[in-house]
């Protein structure tokens, strides 16, 4: 009974300190830079958009906070929100502890669908999202396309197709690379993922697709819950389960969709930050998908900080580190829980 | 069911009668249901029994909305069930599956019968204080509620299938379906668990489990149906359906079905298959009487040969034996003497054994007929003789004078054991 009371009690916590952790985390990320620009600095240039003051900053320190570092601050906080709320989605739809956004084939589509582009040449900023978001979802919909069986999908069928989709647009990938000679550079910098040349248009954009798409899962925070114990018992309790994979594909499809457009291919936060939130929140939806939007965004964040500063003078791919960080953080989680897991 | 009087508002009319009518299933092309036809009323506990893969799942999968068939129709209160949205369906119909995935599952046991409640939960709904009345009711039921602060997964199967149990109560259904929901739990659970259908049944609730336990099914089931590859080969109450000829059919091996004595439930035993096993085609025949010749059909039984008996009488221990290693037998009508026709038939089965035992038994004038027989065995004659002769006649000595003349040429043996080991080393 104690333990139980505790265990809510500590579930009750994880949300407000997520939060009041995921403002300081926002103020530090639009303080650190090569120019650093202090946390009361910002609060009063914030201020200022509602009360006019005397300004104690310089209006390049403005530049740089509103146009540059708030809309890739944003970006971030979006974006690792999106990807670790599929990721929970996908591990409880696919029951499988290794499921991620990208499971689909949603990332390889999306980066067949950028190559394309880059390798042709096409100019224009706006073409590579444009190409990138309709490859995910492409891609996503043939997997569930071959995966039915009848009328019902099966989840081993999308889990097999996902993969052998992955393959084939990887060789395509590979192929776009190796014949795209000068362009190659950009190619790589994109498939690696990273939130530079962030904008506020990008934000406006991926702000609504994620948002809605972070709602509806979360909508169907309680069917999720029942998924967990077998697609027949979720019917058998009321759930309309094929329904409820259509809206989760379309959902997963375009969040993954948009963040792949903007930012490349970030892995590992879809992957690991719904292990990480489970250990602390539970496996209860409810508590899960908001947790886990918190975190992803504090994650993803903390490692665009990391990829932009570590290098004096040069940027990392934000991919990079969040593999950094993820796969030794994973390989304990996998260690110390296993028998949760398995 | 209510599982509470309150009015939760939640009921979803129609009394919850099912109807299966003239349903085929299929996985992919093989067929696992053929023009399966069955009325399911509310209060009634219906057995579905038959061997592995005979379609038991298979109609529960099919009556519970999963796995839709290809030809006929399944209906809950005229409505066809694959018409009716599952929120829907869940709130008339739970299931209790053999074993229950839990994936990420380190819920409590009591925020698993709540997800039971789910059904009657509105879209982005929450629950109830009715809800939770309801979860602790069902709890209670199911003898869990101490459990309730517990992780499921650090329970015991048996437990944890309990809580599933509950879970499926929480749904208050009309319609209760069982697949094979007790077959990896222990007998104490089974029979706590099969009680508690029992008043479920009392209170109105339709219960369709399939069941791998003959004796469960007979003792628990208001109605079985038995099926074999697919197809329901018999329908009604106990006695109709587990009939020796009914259960040879279906399983492909012979039982004994009696009556209890005291608890008037049916048992079914199921007898070991001696035709295979035999060891040897050569027989031994035994000449029993009086439940003398009991232990001798045992010890031979059960070394594996193969054994025949006559004349017995029904109602006879002798019987009984025989029944049950399912041997040939020369049989008559219970008390009464041996008649020319069973007696010839006995001759018959003296005629084919190469070995013909006599017991100890004991002689009057209804049996004489069987030491007529034990004569026609000749040099195959084998006697076991633990009392003197004497004591066993009640012919005014005219069947001590032919015994006599049979031991006199036979081999004699004053203990089971060593006529066993004569007889062993006889054959095979």
């Amino acid at each position: 009974m104690r333990d139980a009371i505790a265990s809510r009690m500590k579930r009750n916590a994880t949300l407000p300190v997520l939060a009041a952790a995921l403002l300081v985390t926002v103020a530090m990320s639009i303080a650190i830079g090569q120019v650093w620009i202090a946390p009361q600095q910002i609060a009063a240039m914030l201020f200022n958009l509602i009360v006019p003051i005397n300004h104690t900053w310089s209006d390049s320190d403005a530049i740089i906070v509103f146009l540059i570092r708030f809309p890739r601050t944003f970006m971030a906080l979006l974006v690792g929100a999106g990807l670790a709320v599929a990721g929970v989605a996908m591990q409880a739809l696919f029951k499988n502890p290794l499921a991620d956004p990208y499971v689909l084939g949603a990332s390889s589509g999306a980066g067949f669908g950028a190559a394309l582009i880059i390798s042709l040449g096409v100019v224009g900023a706006v073409y590579i999202p444009v190409a990138a978001f309709a490859g995910a979802v492409i891609a996503t919909f043939t997997v569930y396309a071959l995966s039915m069986i009848g009328p019902r999908s099966s989840v081993t069928l999308l889990l097999l197709s996902g993969i052998a989709l992955s393959t084939l647009f990887s060789a395509l990938i590979s192929y776009l690379m190796f014949a795209a000679g000068e362009n190659l550079h950009q190619l790589v910098f994109w498939l690696m993922g990273g939130l530079w040349g962030s904008t506020w248009e990008y934000v406006e954009i991926t702000l609504p697709v994620i948002l809605i798409g972070t709602v509806v899962i979360y909508a169907y925070a309680r069917d999720l819950n029942l998924m967990l114990s077998g697609e027949e018992s979720a019917q058998h309790l009321g759930v309309a389960v094929e329904s409820l994979k259509k809206i989760l594909l379309v959902t997963v499809s375009f969040i993954v969709g948009v963040a792949v457009a903007f930012c490349g291919i970030i892995g590992f936060v879809g992957l690991i930050v719904p292990h990480v939130v489970r250990t602390f929140t539970g496996p209860d939806h409810k508590a899960l998908i908001p947790a886990s939007a918190l975190f992803g965004s504090i994650l993803l964040i903390w490692a665009d900080i990391v990829a932009r500063s570590a290098i004096p003078g040069s940027e990392m791919p934000v991919g990079i580190i969040t593999a950094l960080l993820g796969a030794p953080f994973f390989m304990y989680l996998v260690r110390s829980r296993r028998k949760d897991i398995f | 069911m209510r599982i509470l009087d309150k009015d939760g508002g939640s009921e979803t009319g129609g009394p919850g009668r099912v109807q299966v009518d003239g349903v085929d299933c299929y996985y992919f092309e093989t067929q696992a249901l053929n023009n399966a036809q069955l009325t399911v009323r509310p209060g009634e506990v219906i057995g579905l029994v038959g061997p592995n893969g005979s379609g038991k799942t298979t109609l529960i999968k099919a009556i519970s909305g999963v796995l839709r068939p290809q030809v006929g129709i399944i209906t809950l209160d005229d409505v066809d069930v694959y018409r009716i949205k599952p929120k829907r369906l869940a709130q008339n119909m739970a299931v209790v599956p053999q074993s229950t995935d839990m994936f990420f599952f380190d819920f409590t046991v009591e925020e698993v019968v709540l997800m039971g409640r789910s059904p009657h939960i509105k879209f982005l709904g929450t629950e109830s204080t009715l809800d939770f009345d309801v979860v602790r009711k069902a709890l209670e039921l199911t003898d869990v509620a101490q459990f309730a602060d517990r992780k499921i997964n650090e329970l015991s199967g048996g437990e944890r299938q309990r809580v599933i149990i509950a879970r499926a109560l929480a749904q208050e259904p009309k319609i209760l379906l069982l697949d094979e929901a007790t077959s990896q739990l222990d007998i104490g659970i089974k029979i706590e668990i099969f009680d508690l259908v029992r008043r479920l049944a009392a209170s109105g609730i339709a219960v369709i489990a399939a069941i791998h336990d003959l004796n469960l099914a007979a003792q628990y089931c208001d109605r079985l149906l038995l099926l074999k590859r697919g197809e329901i080969i018999a329908d009604g109450t106990v006695e109709e359906v587990l009939t020796q000829e009914h259960i040879a059919e279906a399983f492909g091996v012979s039982a004994l079905v009696r009556k209890h004595p005291i608890t008037n439930a049916f048992s079914i035993t199921l007898l070991p298959q001696h035709t295979s096993a035999a060891r040897s085609s050569e027989k031994v025949h035994v000449i029993p009487g009086g439940g003398k010749g009991a232990s001798v059909i045992h010890a031979l039984a059960q070394r594996g040969l193969s054994v025949s008996a006559g004349v017995v009488n029904t109602l006879d221990t002798d019987y009984d034996v025989a029944q049950y290693f399912g041997i040939e037998c020369a049989v008559e009508a219970p008390f009464s003497p041996i008649s020319s026709e069973v007696h010839s038939r006995n001759v018959q089965l003296i005629q084919e054994a190469s070995i013909v035992v006599l017991p100890n038994i004991c002689f009057g004038s209804a049996n004489l007929k069987n030491l007529e027989a034990a004569e026609l065995a000749g040099d195959k004659l084998v006697i076991l003789e633990e009392t003197p002769i004497e004591s066993r006649d009640f012919t005014h000595g005219v069947a001590q004078r032919t015994y006599e003349d049979l031991r006199s040429n036979s081999p004699v043996f004053a203990e089971l054991a060593t006529l066993l080991a004569y007889v062993e080393s006889h054959i095979g």
